[in-house]
């Protein structure tokens, strides 16, 4: 068999590989070769097979049969067999494969060999991964070797102790005695490792930590070799850019931390130290702001005077005028730390963080970012808002989400007015409104509510905003609602603050329909663009009833204005809980149907507010027509609670309103005593609209005679044992209907509330309908059915008819 | 290589890792005379020598650059005499 290849050859022939294919395939071959090469027990070329080896695994490739011949490499007497041996030992073995029991005497007899450089290597091995079993068995002679005289074995054996200190923490007392001894020594190497292994016990035991600070008194000896250090003058054994054993130095620095926290003797031991070199550290380069950045750690852990840590945060804040953008980063996130406990300290550096907003670093913009939102105060707020806005303009679209809530939170705690905070929430908006996070818009919404002397003020200014632009959506919706519960506000053109606008109904019916036609609204903003769909409501439900009505109308507004002032205070409540509505097809006046969030199909239907009931006369006639006492009149049903809302009480209102023929309603100011739950209950804490439980189908009550009626069904909310029912009605033949009535009875078990139509007349050749509610009471579940009668005067002659309805649909009274 | 740097025991300060790495570098320049990174392929085992001597378990051992190289140099003698 030739002899295996050397190392170099087969890294060689590796590299000349072109493709992953490729590699493998020579991998695998040498891998045969080498397997082969361990069965015949080669002595010679087994190091040279185990480095070829090793570099395949380094690669990536499995090395797992080569773990038997390490050992073997182990035990071999040749340094260089021992070497690879141990190598191969430290990267293929570990603690969960059973063969690395089997070292364990050989790292015993080396660990007692006459070579340093083979001791050395045993105690490295050891120290990387030796097992629990395994130290135990070994710690004496580690031990042993601590005290010895040969430094490069000494700080090997103390970092071996380290190691045998966490896997087997009860032998730790142990080494007590020979780590005494160490920091007396004058070398380096051990002197930084003996640190370590202080550090180690330290971390480990309290009660070894106390005994370090009070028999060892271990911080004058530590704050004197630190001196030494700083003092001594050019030693090129351990220089590095003219600092002498920076390493060293940070060691002992994270050494003094540990013993000073917590403990005010220790503390004042090391001010003195730690302030030195703070101040006589080299800046120019790397490795003094390393050192710096330990001392500034160790200041803020232990329980430092009050100057010392004005001088650590000092010393952070002339970090960030470093160009090294590392030293910027280290400094930025302990400011992080620190900012809670001595805020005001680092407030002197605030100018410097906000720059740092402008760096071209991610890592550091985002920190700057968060630093800032936490110095932010009552006093700075103008300054640093008018900052923060700026990055808000600017800065990717990662951080506009986190930017946006922090400038919302801060905005909130600290605003000094309420137009200014108004300001600045529609300048989020308009700037990053894509980005604001979902939950802001209600908080939003609420403040807004809240703050009630500047509502016209915003709703003027959403309004303008909308007009620019409708492709953010929270500014959409908020402005949509807003507009919608204050646009009366709007629409009045009062404001103090700034010049009215003459805007017309109109004007804001178009931008809201505007936003409805849009195909940039989601329709989660069509819901909320809807609340302002009350004023188009308004308007079409004014049209329908006639222009006679106007009059009427503007009295109502007003009436509705002062009422809502009058209410003011429980609006917050209500609307904190507005729900998300969904805009249905409707035929007819729109239609407003809430869907708890969840798009459902509705059934068209009007706002119905139940208030007034019919007056008793028609109950009588009812009584006369059907004659039986299986009926029960039209009588005033105690009212349900009915939700009130923007819309809603305006239509309540309107509900009221009187027509031609209808009985005069009971102004709303002084409603009726019967009533008194409606408004405020609605007002309190009632859902908006009438829940849509499920969808009922219409249905065809009547058609004859060219005369059709339909009924159209609700569930009304929060009572389900009520159904509404709208009528239609409209008229096919080519004269008017006038002086249409409608009376309608149900059987006993009911009841039944009918509503004023919304006129008299039917137009002819279905050019309108008339629609009126009924409200039918069905506690019992019992089947619906109802008696009509209807009558009206059509081409000059009365015309009267009766008529059954049973086609109830089961959803209705179910 | 890579695994006896990545589980040193500095958790907070990143400034003294940045010199350690510095400091390891230079002493790999040492040995092999402005090194490359084809000095570290092919000496791979030479390396992981050199890594062992200035890392231990995540602790630093030494940093002086001839006192990490003598073990190294000396096996080199040892190879060549034979």
């Amino acid at each position: 068999m030739p002899a295996p290849i050397r190392l170099r050859e087969l890294i060689r022939t590796i590299r000349t590989a072109r493709t992953q294919a490729e590699e493998r395939e020579m991998i695998q071959k040498e891998c045969a070769a080498i397997r082969s090469s361990f069965r015949e027990e080669d002595n010679t070329y087994r190091c040279r097979n185990v480095a070829k080896l090793l570099y395949m695994h380094m690669l990536g490739y499995p090395a797992h049969f080569g773990q038997l011949e390490c050992l073997k490499l182990i035990a071999s007497q040749k340094f260089t067999d021992k070497r690879i041996g141990y190598l191969g030992a430290m990267l293929l073995l570990d603690e969960r494969q059973d063969v690395h029991l089997l070292m364990t005497n050989c790292i015993k007899n080396d660990l007692n060999h006459s070579t340093q450089y083979v001791q050395g290597l045993a105690l490295c091995t050891l120290g990387c991964m030796g097992s629990s079993e395994m130290c135990r068995d070994l710690a004496g002679e580690v031990e042993k070797l601590l005290k010895t005289s040969n430094s490069y074995l000494r700080k090997k054996a103390a970092l071996c102790a380290v190691h045998v200190i966490r896997k087997v923490p009860e032998l730790m007392e142990m080494f007590l005695p020979a780590t005494k001894n160490l920091l007396s020594e004058k070398n380096h190497g051990v002197l930084h490792t003996s640190v370590v292994l202080l550090t180690e016990m330290c971390e480990r035991s309290p009660d070894m930590l106390s005994h370090f600070r009070k028999v060892w008194l271990l911080v004058p000896q530590l704050v004197r070799i630190l001196k030494n250090l700083i003092m001594s003058g050019y030693s090129p054994e351990h220089d590095v850019s003219g600092i002498s054993d920076p390493f060293l130095q940070v060691r002992i620095l994270r050494l003094l931390r540990i013993l000073g926290r917590s403990d005010d003797d220790s503390s004042e031991a090391m001010n003195d130290i730690l302030a030195q070199v703070a101040t006589n550290t080299e800046t120019s380069k790397n490795v003094g702001n390393a050192i710096l950045y330990e001392t500034v750690l160790t200041i803020m852990d232990i329980k430092s005077e009050s100057g010392l840590r004005v001088l650590a945060i000092n010393i952070l804040g002339r970090f960030l005028l470093n160009n090294d953008k590392n030293i910027r980063y280290v400094a930025l996130t302990s400011l992080l730390k620190t900012v809670q406990t001595d805020h005001n300290a680092v407030q002197r550096h605030r100018s410097t963080i906000v720059d740092c907003l402008k760096d071209l670093d991610v890592s550091i913009k985002r920190r700057a970012m968060e630093l800032s939102f936490a110095l932010v105060n009552g006093n700075n707020i103008r300054g640093m808002m008018k900052e923060l806005l700026y990055f808000l303009d600017s800065c990717d679209p990662e951080f506009k989400a986190d930017c946006a809530s922090g400038v919302f939170l801060a905005a909130e705690k600290y605003a000094p007015s309420k137009r200014w905070h108004i300001d600045t929430i529609m300048r989020v908006l308009t700037t990053a409104g894509s980005y604001v996070r979902d939950d802001s818009v209600p908080n939003l919404i609420q403040l807004i509510t809240n703050s009630v002397e500047m509502h016209a003020y915003t709703v003027q200014r959403l309004y303008k905003a909308l007009l620019d632009d409708i492709s953010q959506q929270p500014l959409v919706q908020v402005s949509s609602w807003c507009i919608g519960e204050y646009g009366d506000l709007l629409v009045s053109g009062q404001c103090e603050e700034e010049e009215p606008i003459q805007v017309t109904e109109d004007e804001v019916l178009d931008v809201l329909e505007g936003l409805l036609l849009s195909n940039l609204s989601t329709p989660v903003t069509r819901g909320y663009s809807l609340l302002g769909e009350i004023l188009n409501r308004i308007k079409k439900v004014v049209s329908v009833y006639g222009s006679s009505i106007d009059v009427e109308l503007q009295q109502r507004a007003v009436e509705y204005n002062a009422l809502f002032k009058k209410y003011d205070h429980m609006r917050p409540a209500l609307l904190e809980r507005m729900p998300i509505m969904e805009k249905t097809a409707s035929n007819g006046p729109t239609e407003i149907v809430q869907t708890n969030g969840e798009t459902e199909p509705s059934v068209p239907d009007t706002k119905h507010p139940p208030l007034v009931t019919q007056p008793a006369n028609q109950a009588n006639d009812l009584l006369d027509l059907l004659g039986g006492n299986d009926v029960v009149p039209v009588i005033q049903t105690t009212l349900p609670t009915k939700p009130a809302s923007a819309g809603g009480e305006l239509l309540d209102l309107l509900g009221d309103l009187s027509l031609s023929g209808g009985p005069a309603p009971a102004p709303v100011p002084s409603v009726p005593v019967s009533q008194p739950p409606f408004l405020l209950d609605g007002l309190s804490s009632q859902p908006l609209f009438t829940d849509i439980a499920a969808v009922i189908p219409p249905m065809t009550a009547y058609n004859k005679n060219g005369l059709k009626i339909e009924f159209t069904f609700e569930r009304a909310n929060p009572n389900p044992n009520i159904a509404v029912i709208t009528i239609h009605a409209t008229n096919t033949t080519e004269a008017d209907m006038t002086e249409f009535v409608f009376q309608a009875a149900v059987p006993k078990t009911f009841q039944l509330q009918l509503l004023s139509p919304s006129s008299n007349i039917v137009p002819a050749l279905n050019q309108g309908s008339i629609t009126q509610i009924i409200r039918v009471l069905n506690p019992q579940k019992q089947q619906l059915r109802m008696r009509v009668k209807l009558t009206y005067t059509h081409k000059g002659l009365p015309v009267q008819d009766l008529a059954e309805v049973n086609n109830f649909p089961p959803q209705s009274w179910q | 290589m890579v695994d006896g740097l990545s589980c040193l025991y500095l958790p907070q300060n990143e400034l003294s890792i940045y010199e350690l790495v510095h400091n390891f570098v230079e002493v790999l320049d040492k040995y092999f005379g402005h090194v490359s990174e084809l000095d570290i392929m092919f000496d791979l085992d030479k390396v992981h020598i050199i890594l062992d001597e200035m890392i231990q378990n995540g602790h630093i051992v030494e940093t002086n650059r001839n006192r990490i190289l003598a073990p190294l140099l000396a096996l080199d003698k040892m190879a060549e005499a034979h």
